[in-house]
Parts: C-alpha cells; sequence; structure tokens
C-alpha cells in the first residue's frame, strides 16, 4: 500500500510538473514585457541623454505601454471570473491610449512627413474611447457584459477566453479610432515610398498595419467563436517593438555613418579651403610684390638724377685717379709710389660703383620676395645714401638717429628699404611744402629698440602735417596730395609692413610737421654670424 | 705767379673725388689745396685766394651757388669752374650768370680739366 501510495504521490508531482512546463505562457508574456521594458529603457536613456530625440522617448512609452498591456492580458488568460475579467479590459485602457500616441508620435518623428490633421483625429478617437471606457456606465468599452469565460487550449495551454458575452456599441468608436491610424499609418508608408526614403521606418508601418490587420481579425473570430485562443493578442506586440527598435538603431547607425562621412567631408572641405587660401595668399603676396616693385621703379624714376650722381661720384674719382697715374708715369722718373696709391684708390672706387649697381640692381629687379635676415641699421643707411645727392640738390639736410646693436628683423631688405625710401621722399616734398623763405629744418630718421619684440623705424619731418581727416585715408592706395605721383607709395608701403608682420603708422599736428614709422617685429631666433 | 705754381683749389664733398683731382691736378703741374665744404675754403680765401677754383655744386652746408655768390661779393676775383654730377641745365645757366668760367660735368676729362684750368688763369702751369 505504502509503495503504491508513493508511486501515485510520484507520478501526480510529475504530472504537476509536466503542467507546470506545458504552462509556458505564463513565462513567456512576463519575459516577452521585461524584454519590451528593457528596450524601451535603453531608449528612454538615450533620450536623457539626448532630449531632441523625440522619436526616443515615443519608443520608451510605446515598449512601457506594451509591457503593462501583455501583463494585464495575462491576468485574463488566468482568470476564470467575468468579473476580473473585466475588469481587466477595463483596465487595459490605461496603456492601449499610451501606446497608440506613441505609435503616432514614433512614426511622425522618425518619418517626417506624417499628416498631422490625421494624426490628431486618430488621437482625438482614442482619447474619445479612453473617456468613455472609464467614465461610462459599461464595464468598460468592449463589452456591456461578460455572462460567462470559457476555458480554450491554445498551443498546448489552458486559456480563458469569452464565453457568452454582449459588445459595448462604443466600442465601434475604437474601431474608428484604429483605423485613422491605419489611414495614418498608410499614408506616411505612401509618401515614404514616393520619396524613395526612410525604408526602416517603412518597415515599421508595414508591421504596424500587418499587426492591426491581424488583431481586428483575431479578436472577431474569436469573439465568433470560429478560433479558439485567447481573445487578445498583445504578445504579437513584441515583433513591433523589435522593429521599432531596430529602426532607431538603424537610424542611430546612419546617424554615425553620416557623422563620419559630414568628417570625411569636413576634411575634405578644410583641406579645399586651405588650398584656396594658400592659392589666394600666393596670389595676393605676388600682386603685392608686383605693385611694390611698380612703386618702386617709379619712386627710382623720380631718383634717377640723385642715381646717377651717386655711380658718377666713384666713376669721377677713377677717371681723374687713371689720368693722374698716366702723367705721374710719363715723369722721369715715374712716381711710382703715387701710382701704387692711385691704382688702390682705383680699386677701391671701383668697389664701390660696383656696390651702387648692384643695390640698384636689386631695387629695380621684379623678385619674389625673400624673407631674410635683415640689419635694420644696415638698410637706414643704403637709403640715405642712395638719397643724399637728392637731399643735396633740394637743400635739405637729414640727421640719423640710429641706435647701436639694433637686432635684426627678418624681411625682404630691397622692400623694406622701399618703405624707408618712400617715407623719406614724403618727408622731403613736405618740408618743401612748408617752405615759407624760413631756415629748413633737418628731416630726422629714428631707428630703436621699441620693446623686446619690436624695432621701431620712424621719420619725422616739420612740414605742414597730415589733417586728422586725413590720417586714415592716406593709406588707401590712389590717394596722394602730390601734383605728381599715383598715390601708391603709402599704400604699397602699408602692405609691405604688414607682410613683414608690422605695423605702419603715422602721427601728425597740423602745423607741426609729421612722423612716419613702421614697427618691425624681432627676429625669433636671430642669425648666427 | 711767375715765381711759383698755379694754385688751383679744389671744392668738394666727395673725398674720393677730392684726392683723384688733387693728384690729377698735382701731376699737372699745380699747386693744389682742397676742401671738403664751402665754408672751409671761404674761410681760407680771407687768407689768400686761390688762382683758380674747381668748384661743385651741391654740397652739405654752403652750396656752390652760394660760394659763387659770396667770391663774387669779396674782393677776391678768383675764376670759378664749375664741376659737378648734377648736369642739369638751368643748373649750368645759374652757374654761367653767376660769372663762372666753365661748367663741367662728372666724369670729366681730367685733360679737359686742366686745360680750362688753364685758359681761365691764362697761361699753362708748366
Amino acid at each position: 500500500m505504502a509503495a503504491a501510495s508513493s508511486r501515485r504521490q510520484l507520478q501526480d508531482s510529475t504530472a504537476q510538473a509536466i503542467d507546470g512546463l506545458m504552462n509556458w505562457i505564463e513565462f513567456a508574456l512576463p519575459m516577452l514585457a521585461g524584454a519590451s521594458l528593457t528596450l524601451g529603457l535603453v531608449q528612454a536613456m538615450v533620450w536623457l541623454r539626448h532630449r531632441g530625440q523625440w522619436a526616443s522617448l515615443a519608443f520608451a512609452l510605446a515598449a512601457s505601454a506594451i509591457a503593462a498591456v501583455m501583463l494585464i492580458e495575462l491576468a485574463t488568460l488566468r482568470t476564470d471570473d467575468p468579473a476580473v475579467f473585466q475588469r481587466m479590459v477595463w483596465l487595459a485602457h490605461l496603456p492601449l491610449p499610451v501606446l497608440f500616441i506613441s505609435l503616432i508620435a514614433y512614426i511622425d518623428q522618425l518619418s517626417g512627413c506624417g499628416r498631422r490633421g490625421l494624426a490628431l483625429a486618430a488621437i482625438a478617437a482614442r482619447l474619445a474611447t479612453t473617456a468613455i471606457n472609464f467614465l461610462g456606465s459599461a464595464p468598460n468599452i468592449h463589452f456591456l457584459e461578460v455572462k460567462s469565460l470559457r476555458q480554450v487550449e491554445f498551443l498546448g495551454n489552458t486559456v480563458s477566453t469569452i464565453g457568452e458575452a454582449t459588445p459595448n456599441p462604443w466600442y465601434s468608436l475604437t474601431m474608428l479610432a484604429n483605423l485613422l491610424l491605419v489611414a495614418y499609418v498608410l499614408d506616411v508608408l505612401v509618401a515614404l515610398r514616393r520619396r524613395g526614403v526612410g525604408i526602416d521606418v517603412q518597415r515599421v508601418c508595414w508591421v504596424i498595419l500587418a499587426f492591426y490587420a491581424f488583431a481586428v481579425g483575431w479578436g472577431t473570430l474569436v469573439t465568433e467563436g470560429v478560433v479558439q485562443g485567447p481573445y487578445g493578442s498583445s504578445s504579437l506586440w513584441v515583433v513591433v517593438v523589435v522593429v521599432m527598435a531596430y529602426a532607431l538603431g538603424a537610424d542611430l547607425i546612419n546617424a554615425r555613418k553620416t557623422e563620419l562621412r559630414l568628417r570625411d567631408l569636413e576634411a575634405h572641405a578644410q583641406e579645399y579651403e586651405r588650398s584656396v587660401r594658400e592659392r589666394f595668399e600666393q596670389a595676393a603676396a605676388l600682386h603685392r610684390d608686383e605693385l611694390a616693385h611698380l612703386s618702386r621703379v617709379a619712386m627710382l624714376g623720380e631718383l634717377s638724377g640723385s642715381l646717377v650722381h651717386e655711380l658718377n661720384q666713384p666713376l669721377a674719382a677713377i677717371l681723374s685717379n687713371a689720368q693722374a697715374a698716366q702723367r705721374f708715369i710719363g715723369r722721369e722718373p715715374p712716381d711710382l709710389a703715387e701710382v701704387r696709391n692711385i691704382l688702390e684708390d682705383i680699386v677701391a672706387n671701383d668697389r664701390r660703383a660696383g656696390q651702387v649697381i648692384a643695390r640698384l640692381r636689386a631695387l629695380f629687379r621684379k623678385d619674389r620676395s625673400q624673407q631674410r635676415d635683415v640689419d635694420v641699421r644696415q638698410i637706414v643707411g643704403e637709403v640715405l645714401q642712395l638719397i643724399r645727392n637728392d637731399l643735396l640738390n633740394r637743400g635739405i639736410a637729414i640727421e640719423a638717429a640710429l641706435e647701436d646693436e639694433l637686432p635684426v628683423v627678418t624681411g625682404d631688405a630691397v622692400q623694406l628699404q622701399q618703405v624707408l625710401l618712400n617715407l623719406a621722399m614724403n618727408a622731403c616734398e613736405a618740408v618743401e611744402a612748408a617752405e615759407a623763405g624760413g631756415v629748413r629744418e633737418p628731416i630726422r630718421v629714428r631707428a630703436r629698440r621699441k620693446d623686446a619684440q619690436i624695432i621701431e623705424v620712424s621719420i619725422s619731418d616739420c612740414g605742414p602735417g597730415v589733417p586728422e581727416a586725413e590720417l586714415e585715408r592716406i593709406f588707401r592706395p590712389f590717394i596722394t596730395t602730390k601734383a605728381k605721383g599715383m598715390g601708391l607709395g603709402l599704400a604699397v608701403s602699408r602692405s609691405i609692413v604688414e607682410a613683414h608682420g608690422g605695423r605702419l603708422w603715422v602721427i601728425s599736428a597740423p602745423g607741426h610737421g609729421a612722423t612716419f614709422g613702421f614697427d618691425l617685429p624681432v627676429c625669433a631666433s636671430p642669425a648666427a654670424a | 705767379m711767375a715765381n711759383r705754381y698755379p694754385r688751383v683749389a679744389v671744392v668738394d664733398d666727395e673725398a674720393d673725388v677730392l684726392r683723384a683731382m688733387q693728384r690729377l691736378l698735382r701731376a699737372a703741374g699745380f699747386e693744389v689745396e682742397v676742401y671738403a665744404t664751402g665754408e672751409a675754403f671761404l674761410t681760407s680765401v680771407k687768407d689768400h685766394c686761390p688762382d683758380c677754383v674747381l668748384l661743385d655744386l651741391h654740397m652739405p652746408g654752403i652750396s656752390g651757388f652760394e660760394v659763387q655768390a659770396q667770391l663774387n661779393a669779396c674782393s677776391c676775383a678768383v675764376p670759378v669752374i664749375i664741376i659737378t654730377g648734377h648736369d642739369t641745365a638751368s643748373a649750368q645757366v645759374r652757374a654761367m650768370n653767376g660769372g663762372a668760367f666753365g661748367f663741367l660735368r662728372k666724369p670729366a676729362d681730367g685733360d679737359l680739366v686742366v686745360s680750362m684750368i688753364e685758359r681761365a688763369i691764362g697761361g699753362s702751369a708748366h
């Protein structure tokens, strides 16, 4: 007896275990709900970090609502009490409108082409059903009465479903809301297909449409008793959730791809911009060099008399020395000591003439700007030498105060000489313009170290000065106060100084002369001696 | 004058030119005195008057034109030969109107310089 009893107990417990294993819906629905909630949570976090991504929020709400619907549906499957069944159907209308509205918001955000009017109409109808569900006299919007439930076998499980029930006539409003939603989704689908965009969103639309078609059909078939199965079909919403999540993920992947592409494009754009800028700068430098050359040649033309004289001096000395040597050699006895001295002077004067020619050639040459270490004292000295005879002709004295041991600057010596030459010649003309029979004050050239980083070179005259209104204007091209001249001198000088990283400036009080000067940055790494 | 070499003063601010001209004229048999400025020359004139002066026009300080004018104003009636690198017509006219004996352009031929000085003085240096 005892053995028979224990065998029966074993059989019962095995049967229970098999029943438990077979009742998989009780595990599956919470698991699917959990999965749906997890996906929703992920997108909720995405939205929290990127508040502009409203599709993520819509998805999170939809997934949460679906999870809630699944759990409510599980309760309807397990109960055999019509009142509890009715209560659960009633309760399902809390998450269902959230799901409904979230779906529309999700599609609207991802597609960007939904008809807002249609969406609002669908939402309004859905909210109306919700209101009727909760505020109406009937237990819920589905049924006026559920008299009995039936227990049916479904996929190896025993589940409850509608037995005898009286439908609620307001339920047709729910159908209307669903139809409006379907119309909205169809409209979006058509629009996307026409444009040939949004494959992932199209897929979501297809799945939603398929689900609604199935859900409506299934509900009708179950209610009519054609099919034995549960009244709800919320588990299938998992498919919708997965497709929606994939669309969002694809969106993120696409966004990443687009971002990489944009970065690539940005890099190309920067490269192109750099190339264009370089070409522009090269063209501007070329233009500046050509203009500087033009202005320089014009200025040297004005100085031609003085430049010829500068060359004439050593030539005159050479000729006189050579003819003197001829006479000394012709003496009896020849004065060879004097001839030797003469030859030394001839060599020195020839070298001097060579230097003058080299200097002139450099000034006339049309070269690209060459950046080298430049000794400011040397270029000031050479310019003073160039204009020396011109100043003598005009009866203008010049005084130079050059600080000893000025550091070198980096630049184009010829162009910097040109700037100085231009300022000096302007000063001469200012002095001549101010002449009224009085004593001419000398022009003063000054070169000093302004601070650790800057060398300042300035030329002061006691001419009529520059009116305040003209102080900026005179640096513009083709602006001149002279009867002759192109009005390029100061404009070109300014562009040269600025190309050297410096600044050309003027200080003047009308009637009290003017000081024009330029600052140049000291060479960062002084040239090795 | 018959007992000494003719004395020629050279006034030029260019040291190289001054030295070369001094040699040339010395080789040609003149006694030469050189002055780097017009002021120095005019000061010397108060003490003694040369037989001829070779005068540059453009110099710092007093110009050749002013030297010429001051010479005309004083008792030293010395022939003046202008030698300059600035060969403008107006400068030549002004110098000649100021009583210059001759007007030479740098670089001037030495034989021409010597012969013009000799003509100015009125005889050979030898």
